[in-house]
């Protein structure tokens, strides 16, 4: 295996019973400077999966490797240094006085000191649109906020891969983006976000490859597009398919192709009109 | 009488620099399904908070005005007494969690209602079911995931058959097909209730409220019919930035009307755009 792997699953298999796998033989390789989306049903293995990356958790059978490290062996302390996750409710992850003191946090565990601590600190708030509110009492700011500054204390650990996981739930429209511009920042420094949230519509503007999971097995894997165009996979993964896959894949039958676009839907559907139409007048 | 009035209520939080809520007048009527759209900070959380009491009862702040509920003064009304005809889904439904067991969890509320255990072992059953966790019974809270937390908060509210339903944000934890089958069962009991439901989440409202009420810093900006509202935000994109958001089939049917498509009402729902191609494609464009 080469270095340019993030993340390596090959044959992993976790279970808290033996007879009932959570993850079952996952082979999966997440290059460097992706953003890969993990989508599933509650229950399907997305959250044992990301602690399997952040170290929580060891494989049952099989071998993880980050960067090329096996992770077996490794401590969630030395799995820290390659990883940092993003929960979904920052009030879980945030208990310090200030918004800086909570992004120096990290950074004094890990002995940093002097110069580099303070470069840090103000890269992250940086990066996150944080200045103006380093003094501020964290709990005490919006929803969107708390979620950019507990971004902030990871994105300060400079970890190579970013867990991030349903990270945009509770904030609005304008929040999301932001969030997605943090991470596409990140993302052009060559870290590798990987990204779980229910919310497929944005799985489908951000990310460049997408791994349905279902019952603890990868069911579907590629570009957001052509997974979520697989109306019967995102089924049987107990999944509601976007809503321009479920318009057209219910009026295939008068040969709409099933498609996620809503432009492509608009062109497949006013063609289809047309069509109608002419033959209408011409008969 | 409406089961919920509110009567130029403003609320401002202790500390807080400006109002949470200005001079907000307007009622919820039995049947009626209400959606509440607005961003991060507009005031729709604390729209429901004024309804079931915590507002005034355990936040401190400046309330003024009137709140009602099937006729009373929340202020003059003890919570526990609201909680009677009123159940909550908060947007943080961890912090709700009273049952070690799901079991308990969920008759937590029927207990309080004196209700006999053979009812409320009923109710349990029923609402597990509704909620497909009826093997979950005796499992205990803090060892579920956080979807399946929001769905026994949720088979909670159900099983209290509370007249009036307050949901914020009551399927942020829960993957797509779960979500629609929960809103789709909520629409099918909505008749004998006032359900309220707070959501970011236009897609998930639109094909299920009759009334949707627009809330920007702590204002109503719009209430009415859903798809007046978002015909008017398109034609007015500039309206405020949070507004993107607007649900594919929404977006969708401007692109037909782009491409010189008659589209007199903007779709809402996957089943509205369905029916008018097959409508279009029976009758052609005429």
């Amino acid at each position: 295996m080469t270095i340019e792997q993030a993340v390596a699953f090959e044959k992993a298999s976790f279970y808290y019973t033996k007879d009932v796998p959570v993850l079952d033989n996952i082979n999966l390789t997440i290059p460097q400077g992706q953003i890969a989306g993990l989508v599933g049903c509650n229950g399907a293995g997305k959250s044992t999966l990301l602690r399997l990356i952040n170290g929580l958790l060891q494989p049952k059978v099989g071998k993880v490797s980050l960067l090329g490290i096996d992770t077996n062996g490794l401590s969630a302390a030395q799995a820290a240094k390659y990883v940092g996750t993003v929960f979904q409710n920052p009030n879980h992850q945030l208990f310090l006085e200030t918004v800086e003191a909570e992004i120096a946090y990290g950074l004094d565990n890990r002995g940093l000191a002097g110069a580099e601590r303070a470069m840090r600190i103000e890269a992250a708030l940086a990066a996150t649109g944080l200045e103006a509110l380093r003094r501020s009492f964290p709990r005490s700011l919006s929803f969107g906020l708390r979620q950019r500054v507990a971004l902030a204390s990871v994105i300060a650990l400079q970890p190579d891969i970013l867990l991030l996981d349903e990270p945009t739930t509770g904030l609005d429209h304008r929040e999301t983006e932001r969030l997605m511009c943090i991470l596409l920042d990140q993302q052009s420094k060559g870290r590798t976000i990987i990204l779980v949230t229910h919310d497929l519509e944005l799985q489908l503007e951000y990310a460049q490859r997408v791994v349905l999971l279902s019952k603890g097995r990868i069911l579907e894997d590629g570009p957001p597009q052509q997974v979520f165009s697989c109306y019967e996979k995102l089924l049987e993964a107990e999944l509601l398919p976007p809503d321009m896959a479920r318009l057209t894949y219910n009026l295939k039958e008068y040969g709409l192709q099933t498609t996620c676009s809503i432009q492509e839907t608009a062109d497949q559907v006013t063609n289809m009109i047309k069509v109608e139409g002419g033959q209408r007048i011409a008969g | 009488m409406p089961p919920i009035e509110m009567r130029n209520l403003s609320y401002k939080y202790r500390g807080a620099a400006g109002n949470a809520l200005t001079n907000i007048t307007t009622a919820f009527h039995k049947g009626e399904m209400v959606g509440i759209w607005g961003g991060n900070g507009s005031g729709k959380s604390t729209l429901l908070t004024c309804i079931n009491g915590l507002i005034p009862h355990f936040h401190t702040g400046d309330l003024t005005g009137e709140v009602l509920v099937k006729g009373q003064l929340v202020e003059d009304t003890p919570p526990g007494q609201l909680a009677l005809s009123v159940g909550t889904v908060l947007q943080d439904f961890e912090n709700q969690i009273i049952g070690l067991e799901v079991e308990e969890e969920v008759a937590f509320g029927l207990d309080n209602q004196g209700l006999s255990a053979q009812e409320i072992a009923q109710r349990v059953d029923n609402a597990l079911e509704i909620m497909g966790m009826v093997g979950y019974r005796k499992r205990l809270m803090q060892q579920l995931s956080g979807g399946q937390k929001q769905k026994i908060i949720l088979a909670g509210v159900i099983a209290s058959q509370a007249e009036i339903l307050l949901l914020d944000e009551p399927t942020s934890a829960l993957d797509t097909l779960a979500t629609a089958s929960i809103y789709q069962y909520l629409k099918s009991q909505q008749q004998n209730r006032t359900t309220i439901i707070v959501s970011q989440n236009l897609s998930n409202l639109l094909p299920v409220v009759s009334r949707l009420v627009v809330l920007e810093q702590g204002e109503i900006t719009y209430d009415g019919e859903p798809t007046a509202f978002i015909e008017n935000y398109l034609q007015n994109q500039e309206t405020a930035g949070h507004m993107d958001g607007i649900p594919p089939v929404s977006k969708l049917s401007m692109l037909l009307r782009t491409s010189g498509n008659s589209v007199p009402k903007m779709f809402c729902s996957v089943e509205e755009a369905r029916q008018w191609i097959l409508a279009r494609k029976e009758g052609g464009q005429g």
